[in-house]
């Protein structure tokens, strides 16, 4: 069952934005909520993005202490559906520059 | 009654799921909650399944509530008609009182089924008022049950996914 397309790691930005706008990346952000348990927003990285069992724990574990994580990025289309799929799985996800 | 070894596990690509005729009807019952959300404005169960997504910008959050709202209640919809042929087929299978039924379900049936028990899960915290971790202390007995039993099938699903997501 795998959905993922592999996306290129949230740390690492494009060196082909340009300042017209159009390529302008966009932060998909999850934050931390009490009720969804950690092995369930594990599952959800890891079926959603293709990361593997240890990216997918890092970024829930930063979730969990910080507050919030940067879980991917992209262009606004692709994070706004990337959030999408967040939310049907009933997560807190939201956009940003 | 027997003690179950399992409630979900793998077997070649698809998932067998074992339930409880009571545990069926539970959820079944459960799920109708989902049927009768009100709005975000109202319904503290709808807006948390219908979170914002652009922070302090409000009108491209109205904006995105007009295109993806309806496509998301459409996506929830459909999952629920998933889940609840899962338990018709657990009942056929033989699921009665505290007897077990068994149904062999695809990896995205179980996904689905994954997704609606949370969805109940997440709506039924929000409207008791869990906004955080320690708001779980202040539960009824039985609320706190409820969100258990809940919790322990999100739980046993995603790991059983998890282990589906490794032997790919």
């Amino acid at each position: 069952m795998t959905t993922a397309t592999p996306l290129r790691d949230p740390d690492i930005h494009s060196d082909t934005d340009d300042d017209s706008g159009l390529d302008e990346t966009w932060k998909v952000v999850v934050w931390d909520d009490p009720v969804n348990t950690m092995d369930f927003v594990v599952y959800v990285f890891r079926s959603l993005f293709g990361y593997d069992k240890a990216k997918a724990t890092r970024l829930m574990l930063e979730v969990h202490n910080e507050g919030r994580s940067v879980v991917t990025d992209g262009p606004r289309e692709k994070a706004e559906h990337d959030c999408y799929r967040l939310h049907h799985h009933g997560l807190w996800a939201t956009i940003e520059k | 009654m027997t003690v179950r070894d399992f409630l979900f596990r793998l077997d070649q690509g698809s998932v067998v799921a074992r339930l409880t005729g009571v545990e069926a009807s539970f959820l079944r019952d459960a799920v109708e909650i989902l049927e009768g959300l009100g709005t975000p404005e109202e319904d503290p169960g709808a807006a948390r399944l219908h979170p914002p997504v652009y922070l302090g910008d409000p009108e491209a959050d109205t904006e995105w509530r007009r295109l993806a709202g309806g496509e998301l209640r459409t996506s929830r919809r459909a999952d629920r008609s998933s889940f609840q042929l899962v338990l018709d087929a657990v009942e056929e299978g033989g699921a009665s009182g505290s007897d077990t039924g068994e149904t062999t379900i695809s990896l995205l049936e179980a996904a689905a089924f994954l997704r609606v028990v949370n969805e109940v899960r997440l709506v039924l915290a929000a409207r008791w008022g869990i906004d955080t971790a320690e708001d779980f202390e202040d539960l009824r007995p039985e609320a706190d049950d409820v969100l258990t039993f809940l919790g322990w099938i999100v739980t046993e699903l995603a790991e059983v996914l998890g282990d589906a997501l490794d032997s790919d």
